[in-house]
């Protein structure tokens, strides 16, 4: 199992290889951590939050933000 | 026989507009398709005699394409490709994965085409060939020419071509896209070029423009030369500066209805006719000297985030459309 900071290796070196578009040259910038992604993570429900939806949930989710 | 084109789930706008269908007892069929690829649907397509039949095996229902009068577009590509590579979230991508990914999103997403191509460009509220063909350049330049101001844009593969870095953002030339991190997502929304620390002087060609200094943005849903404006005040917010798209769910932007000037409703009605487009998701900014900034169009944009905090209904607005085009 390839671990998430792997992942993160893994696309700098992408960025790197092939010399991606300026908005990808600095990662960090672009960082959005899963507790401000999730608009379910802050939604009130009968007084009490939604507990943090799943990382299966978030990935569909920010695929879908990019259509906004 | 109006064609409702979408996806199974997460799609609660589609959802809520195929209501207003039921609603108004329209004769509607929803074809999910992602659906069409896991066995809810029956489907021939007798090539040498040109016939096409399509059935709903949950509703029971035919779908006559020579029933067909006016198509609604949500969704008409399929995502094999994503949710193949989505499974290796937790292992490696082989090369092998990659391919298989490839060879199936393209084998469903040719047929799709062979299949959506059998109803006549007439008969699309957009055609969804016309709607690929777009994209943000060709959209600004359409813009330009019915007189609507836009920043000023550029692409370029040099730094050093950009002369006051604080003075312009930078955003996709496609789309924005995400990318999975440690505890959260790299998420590709417009950036100010001054925030980026770059070491390469060259890259990619890459898109730019001036950061307009905004009073509020404005997201225009469009139908058929009606407007549902929503001006959103994202100014002040440091998340939301940049890219109201970077939502802050704790502190969200206030959103309140807007009426956009006789002028400005104009030059839309020309871009989007130039554009041979009946609806669409539009951009613009309200800067702080009082000037309406055009920035682009997204034809299957999202239109609930506007419908629900500004009491529009336009899912309504949408199916009443339809279904009077139905009957044309």
């Amino acid at each position: 199992m390839k671990s998430l900071m792997n992942k993160k290796r893994e696309l700098n070196q992408l960025i790197k290889k092939f010399n991606a578009p300026y908005l990808l040259q600095d990662m960090s910038k672009l960082f959005i951590s899963d507790k401000d992604l999730s608009e379910n993570s802050h939604r009130e429900v009968k007084g009490s939050k939604i507990i943090n939806c799943t990382k299966k949930f978030k990935v569909p989710f920010y695929k879908k933000i990019s259509k906004f | 026989m109006i064609l409702v084109l979408s996806n199974s789930a997460f799609e609660s706008s589609t959802d809520s507009v195929c209501d207003w269908l039921l609603y108004l007892e329209a004769n509607f069929f929803r074809l999910n398709i992602d659906e069409i690829f896991n066995g809810r649907y029956d489907i021939h397509f007798d090539i040498v005699n040109d016939v096409l039949t399509i059935t709903d095996t949950v509703n029971d229902q035919l779908l006559d394409f020579n029933d067909i009068k006016i198509v609604w577009s949500r969704r008409k590509s399929d995502k094999t490709f994503d949710s193949i590579i989505d499974e290796c979230y937790y292992d490696s991508i082989s090369f092998n994965r990659v391919s298989f990914a490839r060879f199936l999103s393209m084998e469903k997403n040719t047929f799709l085409k062979v299949l959506l191509r059998k109803i006549d460009e007439h008969k699309w509220l957009d055609d969804f060939e016309n709607v690929n063909n777009l994209n943000k350049i060709q959209i600004l330049k359409s813009a330009i020419s019915v007189g609507l101001s836009i920043p000023q844009t550029f692409i370029t593969n040099n730094i050093h071509n950009v002369n006051s870095k604080n003075e312009f953002i930078t955003k996709p030339i496609f789309e924005a896209m995400g990318f999975l991190g440690d505890g959260g997502s790299f998420i590709t929304h417009t950036k100010n070029v001054g925030d980026i620390n770059i070491k390469n002087e060259r890259f990619i060609p890459s898109l730019f423009q001036t950061d307009i200094q905004k009073k509020y943005e404005l997201r225009i849903f469009y139908l058929n030369k009606k407007f549902f404006a929503m001006a959103i005040f994202s100014s002040e917010n440091k998340r939301t500066k940049t890219d109201f798209r970077a939502y802050d769910y704790k502190k969200p932007n206030r959103t309140v209805p807007y009426k956009l000037p006789e002028l400005i409703k104009n030059k839309i009605i020309d871009l989007m006719t130039m554009l041979r487009l009946n609806h669409g998701s539009i951009d613009m900014i309200y800067t702080t000297t009082g000037e309406y900034i055009f920035l682009e169009v997204n034809p299957i944009g999202q239109f609930g985030m506007v419908s629900y905090p500004c009491r529009y209904f336009i899912e309504r607005e949408i199916a009443v459309y339809l279904n009077e085009k139905s009957y044309e």
